[in-house]
């Protein structure tokens, strides 16, 4: 099956996962464009994981349809598999290889895998040849799925929480491979992950996910510079009369009124002071950490 | 795919090492008995049954051999397929461009190749003590047990060995699709002899018991021919489970 936009690399439609009565993903809907790095976000056991092993056809959709690289992945998974590289959150490679045996063994599956990419990357990294698997520590673990996840030349590349767990230095080291390898502008990236400062410096597009639903997709440009925490001061015994549209999430504390926008505008702040009664109004930038933070919290207010 | 051949030797090379220590081992222990009897005893007058004891000797530690590799046998089953659940390597797997029945057809031909080499490796033994027995006797001009009673009474225990190391084997696959200890699965292969014998015996003597007489065939047959049936049932599900199952 083929996907409906030319440039359209990754495409969930509909897509939902459940496990006996628990629903891990419900009505996912989201493209990623060829060449760009998706970002997907949300607290633990919100369904990310679940959404990148169904992408790599590891598990079934129970709903919806999945299109990867113009291929549906129910239908094709071992072609797809082939185009794509998998960083698992944990590694499982047998524990008695050799990172030479782990490379040799992977290699025979792929026709494409190539040989001066895998050397410079194990150089870069210092992975010697005769390490055993086991004797890896969590940070050269990480880097050795990386070099196998990179060196058949992948069309994308899923990130599952790649670097949890790992400490700085080895998170740079990491998160350095992987930017070396984006500079190739027709790799696709998905990544996901907890470390939000990295997910802000890497990707281009981001989605916030929570309990299996997507709450928000934008750019990550266009979601730093649209949402907005405003802070008012109320007048005296008042409380907030009108919330703006697209509130994310507010809270009341004495007279300080927090209130998250999703569609800030430079006059917004006017709006709020004559539909509420507030004294004085601030607007803060966020990060995405605040971002996400605001976006859970309100969700989990709803509910 | 030679990687997948080598990654199922690998995976499985302790249960390797275990199959051909259990393989050796009686006759490891009847030539070390000897050595200390030459060595410290200096005897070797064994009397006018001279051909017996020689016959026992070696014939003794071929079945110990061989029913020691019946354990062989259930590990392989119950590591094949559990193995890699069990330490988590069978999702690094899943990760890569292998399907499903690759990675099945391998399994199977490096048990199945494995059983089939221990199998073989076993007759080849047997038939080498039977050779050497006549070559030894018949030159001394004695030779009490002709080749047909030897063949009556090596041919029934081979038999029921080879059935019960089937059924074991298969038992062990059929549980090792879908539970995630290989220990489990190895034990439950091993106790299935004893299973599938009370069950027949059962049978024969509680639920219907002019058995032998209306069939006309002793329970050990009927153990036999429930072994034959229920083996490649068992391996037959234990293999669609496998190909069928989502999680890796």
């Amino acid at each position: 099956m083929v996907s409906e936009a030319p440039d359209t690399v990754i495409e969930l439609k509909n897509v939902a996962k459940v496990f006996g009565s628990t629903t891990a993903v419900r009505d996912l809907s989201f493209c990623v464009p060829k060449g760009t790095a998706f970002g997907l976000i949300g607290p633990n056991g919100a369904g990310k994981t679940t959404t990148l092993k169904m992408m790599m056809g590891i598990l079934p959709c129970t709903n919806g349809r999945m299109n990867i690289l113009g291929l549906d992945v129910s239908s094709h998974p071992q072609t797809i598999k082939q185009r794509l590289g998998y960083v698992p959150e944990q590694n499982f490679i047998h524990r008695w290889m050799r990172v030479g045996e782990a490379i040799n063994f992977c290699r025979s599956f792929y026709p494409t895998w190539n040989e001066p990419l895998c050397g410079e990357m194990l150089k870069r990294f210092d992975l010697g040849g005769g390490k055993k698997v086991r004797h890896l520590s969590k940070g050269m673990l990480a880097k050795l799925s990386l070099v196998l996840a990179l060196a058949h030349d992948p069309e994308v590349l899923i990130l599952d929480e790649p670097m949890g767990g790992l400490d700085p230095i080895a998170r740079e080291e990491f998160l350095e491979g992987v930017m070396a390898n984006l500079a190739d502008q027709h790799r696709t990236v998905v990544f996901s992950s907890h470390l939000l400062g990295d997910v802000q410096r890497m990707v281009q597009t981001v989605g916030i996910i929570d309990r299996g639903e997507l709450l928000t997709l934008s750019s990550m440009d266009n979601l730093l510079k649209e949402t907005k925490r405003i802070r008012g001061v109320l007048r005296d015994g008042c409380q907030p009369k009108q919330p703006p549209a697209h509130t994310i999430w507010q809270r009341v504390q004495g007279r300080e009124w927090l209130v998250t926008v999703g569609n800030f505008t430079s006059d917004l702040p006017l709006q709020l002071k004559s539909t509420n009664p507030v004294q004085d109004v601030e607007v803060i930038d966020l990060t995405l950490e605040d971002i996400f933070k605001d976006y859970i919290k309100g969700r989990r207010v709803q509910r | 795919m030679k990687a997948l051949l080598w990654k199922e030797y690998r995976q499985n090379r302790s249960v390797l090492i275990a199959g051909v220590v259990a393989f050796v081992l009686p006759f490891v222990i009847v030539i070390c008995v000897e050595l200390y009897r030459d060595l410290f005893w200096s005897t070797n007058n064994w009397g006018p049954q001279v051909w017996q004891v020689w016959l026992e000797k070696w014939l003794v530690p071929t079945m110990g051999s061989g029913c020691l590799s019946l354990l062989t046998w259930a590990l392989l089953g119950g590591y094949s397929l559990t193995g890699e659940r069990y330490d988590r390597s069978a999702e690094f797997l899943a990760y890569l461009p292998i399907s499903r029945r690759t990675a099945l057809t391998h399994k199977i031909i490096f048990n199945v190749g494995t059983c089939l080499i221990i199998y073989l490796l076993y007759r080849l033994i047997l038939a080498g003590i039977v050779a050497a027995y006549y070559q030894k006797f018949s030159a001394e001009g004695r030779l009490p047990v002709q080749p047909n009673e030897l063949a009556d009474m090596i041919a029934p225990p081979l038999l029921y060995m080879t059935a019960t190391a089937l059924l074991m084997f298969c038992v062990a696959w059929l549980f090792s699709s879908f539970l995630n200890s290989p220990a489990i699965d190895t034990c439950i292969g091993l106790a299935s002899p004893l299973i599938v014998s009370m069950g027949v015996w059962f049978w024969a003597w509680v639920v219907d018991p002019p058995f032998e007489s209306a069939r006309q065939a002793p329970a050990e047959e009927w153990y036999l021919y429930t072994c034959l049936i229920l083996s490649p049932l068992a391996f037959l599900i234990g293999s669609l489970c496998y190909v069928r199952r989502t999680e890796p």
